[in-house]
C-alpha cells in the first residue's frame, strides 16, 4: 500500500517535470519550417510562409498572398517585401508567439501520443497544440471567439546556426514606417484586427484585448452615436463601439 | 565506612554477632540483589527482539528524513494545487452583447483611409496574428 502510494507520487511528479520539459523544448527550439496559415472567423484568410526560428529570433518569408518579410530579433520587428527592412510600428506576433505567451499564464495539459504530444489549455481563446519530440510544432489552433487560426508546419527541421547567407542579404533600417500615434496606441491593445471593405470604404475592424468589438474609419463628420473623434493632421478618424469601451479607448489615446 | 566494613564480612574476616539482626536482614538484601543484577548481566535477548531493536532504531534514525520529505512533496502539492485552482483563468468579452455588427454609418461623409497607410495596415493585418 505505501510503496503504491509512493510510486503514484513519484510517478506524478515525473509527469508534472515531463511536462514542463517539452514545453521548454519548444520555447528554446531553432528550426526551419515552411507552414500554412488558414484562419476562419470574422474574415477568411490563408497564408503561405517559410519561417527560421533560432535563439529568439524569428525571420518569416511570407509567399502567398503577397511577398513580405519580417524580422524580429532583440525585441525589435522589421518589416518589408524585400530585403530592406524598416522597424515595425506595432510588434509582429504569429500565431506560435501569442501560445509561447498565452502558455506562460495558462494551466495546460501534455499527453504523449507517441511520436507527438498534444498540449492544451483555454487562455485568450482555446489552444490545441501539437509539437514533435524535438519540440518543434506540428500544428497549432487557437479557437479565439469564433476565429478559428490553424498554423500547420509542412515541412519542418532543426537548424543549429541562424541561417548567415540569408541574414547578411537583410539591411535593416531603424527609421519607424510612420502610423499615427493615435492609431497606433489603439491598435497595440487590439487582441487583433482586419482591415474590411464597408461599402466602397475601407475600415478597420478589431477585437479589442477586453474582448469588445471596435470599428474604425476615417470621414469628415462622426457615423453614429457611440463615436469617438479622434483628429488627425488633415482628417479625421472615427472610432465606434459601446459607451463603456470609448471611455477606456480615451484613457489609452490620452495616455 | 560501611563499604570497609561490608567488604570485611564478606571476605570472612568479621563475624556478625547474632544479636544484630538488623545487619543480617540488610546483607541478605544485598545478597539477593546481586544475585538479580548477576541474572540480569547474563541476559540474552533473542535474535527477534535484537531484530526489532534495530529495526526501531533504524526507524528513529530515517524519521527526519521521513518528515522533510513529507513536508516537500506536501509543499509540492500545495503549490500544484494554487497553480490548477487559483490562475487567474481567461475572461473572454463580457461586453459582446449589446453591439451591432452593423453601425449606421454616414456614408456620404465618409472618405477612404490614405492609401500609404492602408499598405502598412494590410501589411501587418497579413503577417500578424494578433497582439
Amino acid at each position: 500500500m505505501k510503496k503504491n502510494f509512493i510510486i503514484f507520487i513519484v510517478s506524478l511528479l515525473l509527469l508534472h517535470l515531463f511536462a514542463e520539459n517539452i514545453v521548454d523544448l519548444w520555447k528554446r527550439v531553432s528550426y526551419h519550417s515552411r507552414r500554412v496559415l488558414i484562419e476562419t472567423g470574422v474574415s477568411s484568410r490563408v497564408r503561405l510562409e517559410e519561417i527560421y526560428r533560432w535563439m529568439g529570433n524569428k525571420l518569416v518569408f511570407v509567399l502567398a498572398p503577397s511577398n513580405v518579410i519580417w524580422f524580429r530579433t532583440n525585441g525589435k520587428c522589421y518589416l518589408g517585401d524585400a530585403y530592406n527592412l524598416r522597424r515595425s510600428p506595432l510588434e509582429i506576433l504569429d500565431l506560435e508567439d501569442l501560445a509561447l505567451r498565452d502558455i506562460e499564464k495558462a494551466k495546460y495539459t501534455v499527453v504523449n501520443k507517441g511520436e507527438y504530444y498534444e498540449i492544451s489549455f483555454e487562455k485568450n481563446g482555446k489552444y490545441l497544440i501539437f509539437l514533435d519530440k524535438t519540440g518543434i510544432p506540428i500544428k497549432i489552433k487557437r479557437d479565439y471567439m469564433g476565429t478559428v487560426s490553424e498554423l500547420i508546419f509542412e515541412y519542418r527541421e532543426p537548424i543549429d546556426k541562424p541561417p548567415e547567407e540569408i541574414l547578411s542579404k537583410l539591411s535593416l533600417d531603424e527609421s519607424e514606417i510612420y502610423l499615427p500615434k493615435p492609431l497606433m496606441a489603439l491598435l497595440q491593445n487590439f487582441r487583433f484586427f482586419r482591415i474590411q471593405n464597408y461599402k466602397g470604404n475601407m475600415e478597420i475592424y478589431g477585437i479589442m484585448k477586453n474582448g469588445a468589438k471596435v470599428r474604425i474609419c476615417f470621414g469628415t463628420t462622426p457615423p453614429s452615436t457611440g463615436t469617438l473623434t479622434i483628429e488627425l493632421n488633415n482628417t479625421r478618424l472615427f472610432v465606434v463601439t459601446d459607451e463603456k469601451n470609448l471611455e477606456m479607448i480615451k484613457e489609452i489615446i490620452n495616455k | 565506612m560501611w563499604n570497609d566494613r561490608l567488604n570485611r564480612i564478606l571476605d570472612g574476616e568479621e563475624r556478625i554477632s547474632k544479636d544484630d539482626e538488623n545487619l543480617r536482614s540488610e546483607l541478605l538484601i544485598y545478597k539477593r540483589i546481586m544475585e538479580i543484577y548477576s541474572m540480569k548481566l547474563d541476559y540474552r535477548p533473542s535474535n527477534n527482539l535484537k531484530d526489532k531493536i534495530l529495526r526501531k532504531l533504524e526507524r528513529r534514525k530515517r524519521l527526519p528524513i521521513l518528515i522533510l520529505s513529507t513536508a516537500g512533496i506536501t509543499a509540492l502539492f500545495l503549490i500544484l494545487f494554487v497553480q490548477f485552482f487559483f490562475t487567474p483563468s481567461p475572461n473572454p468579452s463580457s461586453s459582446m452583447a449589446g453591439i451591432p455588427n452593423e453601425i449606421n454609418l454616414n456614408e456620404k461623409n465618409m472618405v477612404s483611409f490614405p492609401n500609404d497607410l492602408v499598405e502598412v495596415l494590410k501589411t501587418i493585418e497579413l503577417v500578424s496574428d494578433g497582439f
